[in-house]
């Protein structure tokens, strides 16, 4: 058998991703040193560095509230997501009337974006009361329904005589759901966590409209303000974006192999 | 069971992250009570005494002056107390310039920190 040999493609993929790593390699360097794109010549590792940009983000806004804020929200928006979705997807994947019109109204609404839907829903958060409040900033993306999808494909793949099994033993619903369903399928809670993590953390505009209180802002938020009172920023707005990616990629790294499985789970299916 | 509920990347992660934290936090609180000293010298590295020290904070939103000290007859000065972490510091005599303010950074507020290079006052010209 005539095998070519893997070299060149693996040589060909680390080039591609020593690329896509300049930019992030370039937000690291600048936090460090501070100095700018036009510095000539241009060096990839970084000269003299320190961690006193960071030390000026810590001081210059309150930056440990807004990090508990968008941890609050997140954690929220998390565990609303699992329970929300997970309850969303096992109702798709059982038999009804209607639901192929809710599946494609489901898949239409993906196309409509938030921008369309921001005054209503801020009107439904007024109403509620929700105004200025973690659980507001948390309520649009509680359930969304690309996840609400991943919980499908991965319950989909669950024997339907193991539900059957469930059922003659006495279970209900929600308890076949949370108790036999949700346990089976580890890679699509784990998508599910980094998703509604990362959607939470990086929101901006959401909570930009319905927080008034300076206490209650998020890091994005930080982010903004902190541009908006401060001049020279090189080093120090870059190394604000290392701090919020970190707890991001964090999670992302300590959970990508079930994140991947819960997003390619169902791909192969006929 | 235990073993695979403790021992795993998670609560080692979370848990060396936690760790980190509490020894910063500890080391902190032993080194904070905003000590700053140095010398002031002349050229030929002579100490200068009665030299007037001033500390100025300098974040990125404030620029002003917070203590000030004068040097002992070896030339050496000493903060005590101040809480700052981006601070200069500017020395000034009648007889001699004024050296160029030193920027002092430090990784938190109150830092004690000794500063290992005297500060040099030029002769005036």
């Amino acid at each position: 058998m005539n095998r070519s040999p893997h070299w060149p493609f693996h040589v060909t993929l680390s080039i591609i991703c020593a690329l896509m790593l300049v930019p992030f390699i370039w937000v690291l360097k600048t936090s460090l040193t501070g100095e700018n794109i036009f510095t000539y010549p241009p060096s990839v590792l970084p000269q003299d560095p320190h961690l006193f940009y960071y030390v000026d983000v810590w001081y210059s806004i309150p930056f440990f509230r807004y990090l508990v804020n968008s941890f609050f929200v997140s954690i929220i928006v998390v565990a609303a997501n699992i329970i929300f979705n997970a309850m969303a997807g096992y109702a798709l994947t059982r038999e009804f009337i209607g639901k192929r019109a809710i599946i494609m109204l489901f898949l239409s609404c993906m196309m409509i974006p938030f921008q369309v839907t921001i005054i209503p829903a801020y009107l439904i958060t007024k109403e509620l009361g929700l105004l200025n409040t973690y659980l507001g900033m948390a309520l649009p993306i509680m359930s969304t329904i690309v996840c609400i999808f991943v919980f499908k494909a991965s319950f989909d793949a669950v024997p339907k005589s193991l539900i059957d099994a469930a059922r003659i033993d006495g279970l209900p619903d929600w308890k076949i759901i949370f108790k036999v369903m949700v346990p089976l399928s580890q890679s699509a809670i784990a998508t599910n966590i980094i998703l509604a993590f990362i959607w939470s953390w990086n929101n901006f505009l959401w909570p930009l409209v319905i927080i008034r209180d300076q206490h209650m802002q998020t890091l994005p938020l930080g982010l903004s303000r902190f541009l908006t009172v401060v001049e020279d920023t090189t080093g120090a707005m870059y190394a604000f974006c290392i701090m919020v990616l970190i707890p991001g990629l964090v999670i992302f790294l300590l959970a990508q192999r079930q994140f991947i499985a819960g997003l390619t789970s169902g791909a192969a299916k006929g | 069971m235990l073993r695979s509920v403790f021992v795993n990347r998670y609560t080692i992660t979370f848990g060396l992250t936690l760790v980190i934290a509490l020894l910063w936090n500890l080391f902190v609180s032993f080194n904070d009570s905003g000590i700053l000293s140095g010398r002031v010298v002349d050229q030929n590295n002579q100490p200068i005494g009665n030299a007037r020290v001033i500390l100025s904070e300098k974040t990125l939103l404030v620029t002003a002056s917070r203590d000030e000290v004068i040097t002992d007859a070896d030339g050496y000065f000493r903060f005590e107390g101040h809480k700052l972490y981006h601070l200069y510091l500017e020395v000034s005599k009648d007889d001699l310039a004024s050296a160029s303010s030193q920027e002092v950074r430090l990784y938190f507020k109150g830092q004690n920190k000794i500063l290992k290079k005297p500060l040099v006052l030029e002769p005036q010209s």
